[in-house]
């Protein structure tokens, strides 16, 4: 399944308890986007939707389910490597020790959740039906690097 | 029964139409004794406009691809915003058969205004003929305006032995009256607390009710028009013999489960929510029409996500099952089959809410723009 880096629903917060993260917020139209394009496997259930004024506003997801839905998909499309870089220097001196491949594979995984500053592209382009023949120049496979470099990093 | 595994509407292409049972109030201005609900209209509460729209609306999202709702009570048309929700129901989208029962107390401008809403789509209604406490002839007006301005209508005629001879002229007029206007007609008895029908009824009575029903039976209804009793009852049923399992065709199941007269299903893995729901007039939903049914959740407060997510496998413990509503609910003798059909069910009802969502709110775009021309460059960044 794959899905662009640009529907990725934008974190609002994440909630804590005892230290460890919990619950995602998402807005609502957000969440159904993402729910919809992404299919009911990847989709985390809701724990709870928020209303304002009489209409759905936010949902809170719990962050283990959500963070499983996101390892099963292909996301395609990249963020900026350089200003990512250059915004988050703990994430360059792990890709310069070779602990991350790209600031991109850092972002899919776990800055996204962390909600780090990213430039995200205009447009996502991509070739579906060659894409393995293309040498995979748009899609990390989140399925793939966690079971090489993501499940190193202590990923559930 | 011993050899049934599976009951339900689990396989046919109707299975993820949702019946709604809806008690939007139980104050009646009647009060039968056989009757499951009544509440006196003096100093009775009612929702609001707000929660009866929101519990509908949220229905709708759903996203179900047939809805059967069925408005009952208490006297439905007692609440005081019952016309507001009929109006919002002709305006929705969605495929949607709506239904009714009611005394057919309320007086004539009322349902003038009935049938002024509902103009062009199928309203179903079924107007329960209570003689021991009807005004006869507001009742046979109502009938009149509602069959005379085009509806789909059904009288049912409760038959008690102590109003024999009021039922007798009331009978002689409703034909005479379906003589000049086609509605569709019923006679029954009601039930007994202990469950027994035509109580205290004479063999003469007896033969008066089977006369009667034939002489309706016969007259000619216009093709067009949808008998609003019938109810969704169609129902696979596969039984296991020897070891072998046998799917049994509709009409073969169906004859099956008339011979129930009352259906148990004790012991079953019922897939409470899949497609019947029952609403109460506080907005609380239940995945079926019993006790044993799961929470879902209240339409007046809860969203359409949380319906969907509480819908789950609950064990059968009821001596006898509580609604023919219930029919289409898929239930199994083994849990686990239960819960692959649950699980199914589910996911496309999760699916379906999820694309409706979408559509509603103009986010169903595709997320990726494919263009082979552009393969070899990169993502351009903002």
């Amino acid at each position: 399944m794959g899905l662009a880096i640009t529907d990725l629903p934008t974190i609002l917060d994440v909630l804590h308890v005892s230290g460890a993260p919990n619950f995602v917020v998402l807005r609502y139209r957000d969440y159904i986007r993402f729910a919809a394009l992404a299919g009911t496997d990847h989709a985390p259930e809701v724990v709870s939707v928020l209303d304002a004024g009489g209409e759905h506003e936010f949902v809170i997801v719990a962050f283990d389910a959500y963070w499983r839905g996101l390892i099963s998909l292909d996301i395609v499309g990249h963020i900026d490597e350089a200003s990512y870089l250059a915004w988050n220097p703990d994430v360059a001196t792990a890709v310069e020790r070779g602990e991350v491949t790209s600031g991109n594979d850092h972002y899919l995984f776990q800055g996204y959740l962390e909600r780090r500053r990213a430039t995200l592209p205009a447009t996502i382009r991509a070739a579906p039906v060659d894409l393995v023949a293309m040498g995979r120049p748009y899609v990390a496979s989140a399925r793939l690097h966690f079971s090489g470099a993501g499940g190193r990093r202590g990923a559930r | 029964m011993n050899d049934i595994v599976a009951i339900g509407d689990h396989a046919s292409p109707r299975r993820d139409v949702l019946s709604v049972l809806w008690a939007i109030t139980k104050v009646c201005s009647f009060h039968c004794s056989y009757c499951v609900y009544y509440k006196p209209l003096r100093g009775s509460e009612f929702s609001s406009r707000a929660e009866l729209l929101r519990a509908a609306r949220t229905l709708m999202r759903l996203g179900r691809p047939g809805y059967q709702i069925t408005l009952y009570g208490g006297e439905p048309t007692l609440h005081p915003h019952f016309e507001d929700l009929l109006a919002y129901f002709m305006t929705v989208k969605a495929p949607l058969e709506l239904r009714m029962f009611t005394n057919g107390a309320q007086p004539a401008p009322f349902w003038e205004r009935v049938v002024r809403i509902t103009t062009g789509f199928h309203f179903l209604v079924i107007f329960s003929l209570h003689l021991e406490f009807v005004n006869f002839a507001k009742f046979k007006r109502a009938v009149e305006i509602t069959a005379g301005g085009g509806m789909s209508i059904a009288v049912n005629f409760m038959f008690t032995a102590s109003h024999r001879d009021k039922a007798r002229a009331a009978i002689a007029e409703l034909y005479e009256l379906r003589q000049r206007m086609p509605f569709f007609f019923g006679l029954n008895f009601p039930y007994t607390v202990s469950g027994e029908m035509g109580t205290d009824c004479t063999e003469e009575d007896l033969a008066w009710v089977e006369e009667t029903r034939r002489a309706f039976d016969a007259m000619p209804m216009p093709g067009h028009l949808r008998d609003p009793v019938i109810t969704r009852i169609v129902s696979g049923i596969a039984r296991e013999r020897d070891g072998v399992r046998q799917e049994l065709d509709p009409e073969e199941s169906l004859r099956l489960l008339s011979e129930m007269h009352t259906p148990v299903y004790q012991g079953y893995h019922c897939c409470s929510g899949a497609n019947v729901m029952f609403v109460e007039e506080d907005g609380a939903a239940r995945g079926g029409v019993c006790d044993v049914s799961r929470f879902l959740g209240n339409l007046f407060t809860d969203s359409e996500i949380a319906i969907v997510q509480n819908m789950g496998v609950v064990r059968c413990t009821a001596a006898a099952c509580s609604s023919i509503e219930n029919i289409p609910l898929p239930k199994f003798r083994d849990e686990s089959e239960a819960n692959t059909c649950m699980s199914e069910f589910r996911e496309r009802a999760r699916d379906a809410l999820y694309r409706t969502e979408a559509a509603r709110l103009g986010v169903d775009g595709p997320g990726v723009v494919f263009a082979q021309a552009d393969r070899q460059g990169s993502a351009s960044a903002t």
